[in-house]
This record gives C-alpha cells, structure tokens and sequence, in this order.
C-alpha cells in the first residue's frame, strides 16, 4: 500500500455523535461528511473485489443508496463502520448471485484471462518483478478465486481484519473462517506461482 | 472494528504458509488501494444525497361518515362531471422531468427547466456531466445520460390510444414501461430505426454509424428505415441498426448493459410529487 492510499477500514475513527444523529436524520451537511468518511473504503473494498471500473463505481452507488435507505435504522453512540461495512458486503454478494454476474464470468471463461503483462527487460526466471507486475499478478490470480474465498482472504489480509471480524460480519463462525480462509491462502498461493511462471516463461 | 493479532497469519496462519503462499500474500499486501476518480465520488455523492428516501406519505385519520342532505346533490354534479371527463375530453398525461443528477437543471425548448417540472413536447439535451430522468404519468420513466438529446412528443390521451413517442437523435437512454395501462406502446425513433415497446425495460443508444436497442424483458418489435422489414429482439439481446445499409446484427447485451437494465426494471417507475406547470 503506498503512503498516499486512504485508509483501510481497521484505520476509521467512528464519527461524533452529534454527527451521527444528523446522519440518521439525514441532514444533508451531516450525509456529506458521512459520505467522505466512508466513501473512499466502500470503494478500495469493491474494487479490489470485483472485475472492472464500471462495475465496482456501479457497486459502491448502490451500497450509498442502501445505505441512504436505511440509514435512519443507525444506532446513536455506537459505530457505524461495521453496519457500513456489512452493507457493502451484502451488496457485493448480491452482484456475485446475480445472473448478470454468471453471465460475466462465462464471458470471461469464453474469452479467456487476457494477456498476461508485459515482463520487464531483466532475464531469467529469477528476475525479481517490478511492481506494477506483482500487482497485475496478484490481482490476476485473485480474480480466479472463488467469490467466497476472494472475499474472505481480501477481508483478512487487505482489510487487515481479525478472524472474529470477518466471522461477526460474514455471520460464519470462527472456525469456518479459519478453514476457508486456509483454503483460500492455498489456493491463491498456487495460483500466483503458475502465473509467475508463465510470466517469467515469456520473459 | 477490531483486529486480530493473527491476520493471516499471525500465530495460525504464517507458520504454516508455504512460500508461494507468503510471496503471494506479500504480494497482495502491498497492492494499491483503488481510488476512484472526483467525478465518480461526486457522481455517487450525489446520488446518495438524493438517496432513493421514499416520499414521506401522510395518511390523515378518516373523519366519521356522516350523511349530509347536500351530498344529494353533490352525487350527481360528481358523476356528470366523470362522464364529461370520460367521454367529452382526452385531458392528457404528463412528462415530468424527475430528476437531474451533474447538474441543478437541464435545458427544455431552449429554456431552463428543473426536477418536479411537467413538460409538453418538445428537446431535452444533457451535457456532457449530467443526467435527466424523465417520467411520463404511471406508463414510461426513462433516463437520458450525458451528452444526450431527445424530443418528446405531444403527452398521449388519458384514456385511448395511450402512446407515446420518443425521438433519440444522440446519445442513450434506458427507460422501463408498464404501470397500469397494458395497452400502452411506445414508440422510439431514431434516424436509422423505429422501435415499438410493450411493457419492459430497454435501452437505446446512438453511435456515429449506427443506433443500437437493447431489450431487458418484454417486447420490443425494430424497424430499419431503409427495410421496413420488422424483427422481434429477443430478451436479453441487442441489435445494431446501421446507417449504411448493412443488415442489423443482433448479439447478447453486454454486462455493463445487463446490470444498468436490471437497475433501471428494479426501480421501476417512481412516484411523482404534484407537479409545477410550465
């Protein structure tokens, strides 16, 4: 993450509850701070999980509207990341359900992954990535993922978030955390090495 | 939010990892969060701000029913009034301009119009930054985005020969049909083709060779200028009629396509507050 990234969600400083009250109220001055406390996380979190620019800006509006909908059910004094979070969750899950989101997926399978990046000019399957590659790669290798393991290893090592976390947001238990989230560390691992090789084949 | 000490790792994680489980995860670790560009976070704030509130509804309590010698009277004015209505006139639907998201107004015939303001026929054009909605009583809503130009006909009769027409000379729209009038039609036209709607949710949108329609569920019969030979798009599909003559192709819509549809069909047609004439 560079150091000019906005901050993960571990970073939020919940907002006042004077704020809060306004926001339930849904006084407009008090939605726009709201809105900038949360908009850049809903974001990064969609984006990284999903496919496509359109596509996550298209995710993160409708988790704004649900969440403008709803936003009167807030607890006053309590924070609202989680509930923000969990919307965003939800409305990645509904996409992923979706038809329009299978139909994607077959699209893709038809059309294939796409070229890989273009290597650097160092030789030999030692040469060590620049970081735009590392990035295309891991990104490459995340998006074959299953959506429930995509999900669960962006929650615990890019949003940094605990087990117990993911397990109260996902409503899964702790246990079934940790054994889809070992699964999904095997199989992201397996997948960027043979990425890795076949980019440093090419090079 | 709270953290763990064993983010994947920690404890049960890390010494468990193999190394291309590690050079992954480090990997991972230091990509870039994604950032959206300032006119897609205004374009979201914006539409958070407007947020989809449902329109606050008062019901008032019922005032008990009492009989009034002057409601003798009043019953008959009332139903002559309805058979006048029925029968001696065609008082009209209205367009209402919905909604402007980009912008606080739009340009309507040369004039500036905002959202709540009903519209007779006439040219609608977006910038190259904004948005219209434009509803049409219970029967038509329709979205016109950036840099797009529409003329609306004449509002339709209330009661028979409910249709409407809609000329898109550039840019797109996606709009959705069928509240409470079945038998209402719409007709879209744009320089290359005509379309007939019945009761669905589609798009339209004009490149420089061609216009394309693009059809969610429901019926939607296309007419090339050049053929009159008609063809009835299929759910979910697209066709391109082109301005040169070539024969219309037809393909699946595009995810892009497919989820601004569903959009579009799951909000449906809205409810509009009283109108302001103008």
């Amino acid at each position: 993450m560079s150091p000019d990234s906005p901050a993960k969600w571990t970073d939020a400083t919940p907002l006042d509850d004077e704020t809060l009250e306004d926001v339930r109220r849904r006084v407009p001055q008090a939605l726009n701070t709201f809105f900038d406390h949360y908009f850049d996380r809903v974001y990064g979190y969609v984006a990284t999980l999903v496919r496509g620019r359109d596509l996550a800006e298209d995710l993160t509006q409708e988790a704004f509207l649900r969440m403008h909908r709803a936003i009167d059910r807030l607890e006053p004094g309590r924070d609202p990341s989680p509930w923000v979070f969990t919307v965003t969750i939800n409305t990645v899950r509904d996409y992923w359900r979706s038809r329009r989101h299978r139909d994607s997926e077959r699209e893709v399978n038809l059309n294939g992954v796409g070229e890989l990046p273009e290597p650097n000019n160092a030789s030999g399957p030692e040469r060590s990535l620049d970081q735009k590659e590392e990035a295309e790669l891991v990104r490459r290798a995340l998006d074959q993922l299953q959506p429930a393991d995509r999900e669960v290893i962006v929650l615990r090592n890019y949003e940094m978030l605990g087990t117990e976390e993911v397990s109260r947001l996902l409503d899964v238990s702790r246990d079934a955390i940790r054994q889809r989230h070992s699964r999904a560390v095997a199989r992201l691992g397996k997948l960027y090495a043979e990425l890795l090789g076949t980019s440093q084949g090419e090079s | 939010m709270t953290r763990d000490d064993d983010i994947n790792g920690g404890a049960e994680g890390e010494m468990s990892n193999s190394p291309d489980e590690t050079r992954a995860l480090e990997a991972l670790g230091r990509l870039e969060r994604p950032l959206a560009s300032s006119d897609t976070r205004e374009r979201v704030r914006d539409a958070f701000l407007k947020g989809g509130a449902a329109p606050e509804i008062v019901v008032q309590p019922e005032a008990p029913f009492r009989f009034r010698w002057r409601q003798l009277i009043a019953i008959p004015i009332a139903a002559a009034i309805m058979i006048l209505l029925i029968f001696g006139s065609t008082p009209s639907e209205r367009w209402t301009l919905t909604d402007v998201i980009g912008a606080d107004s739009v340009e309507f015939g040369g004039a500036i119009a905002s959202p709540g303001v009903t519209l007779s026929q006439g040219t609608i054009t977006t910038s190259d930054s904004s948005e219209v909605e434009v509803q049409l009583g219970d029967d038509l809503r329709f979205r016109m985005l950036a840099s797009s130009k529409v003329v609306l006909s004449d509002p339709p009769g209330r009661w028979f020969g409910r249709s409407a027409v809609v000329h898109l000379e550039a840019g797109e729209i996606y709009g959705t049909t069928g509240g409470t009038h079945p038998d209402f039609a719409l007709q879209l036209e744009t320089p290359e083709a005509y379309a007939e709607v019945h009761g669905t949710t589609f798009a339209v949108f004009r490149t420089e060779d061609a216009t394309c329609f693009c059809l969610w569920a429901g019926a939607l019969e296309v007419t090339p200028k050049d053929t009159e030979e008609s063809l009835d798009l299929p759910v979910e599909m697209r066709v391109y009629v082109y301005k040169d003559g070539r024969p219309p192709e037809i393909q699946p819509i595009s995810d892009m396509e497919r989820m601004k549809l569903s959009m579009t069909h799951d909000v449906g047609l809205v409810e509009i507050p009283e109108p302001e004439d103008r």
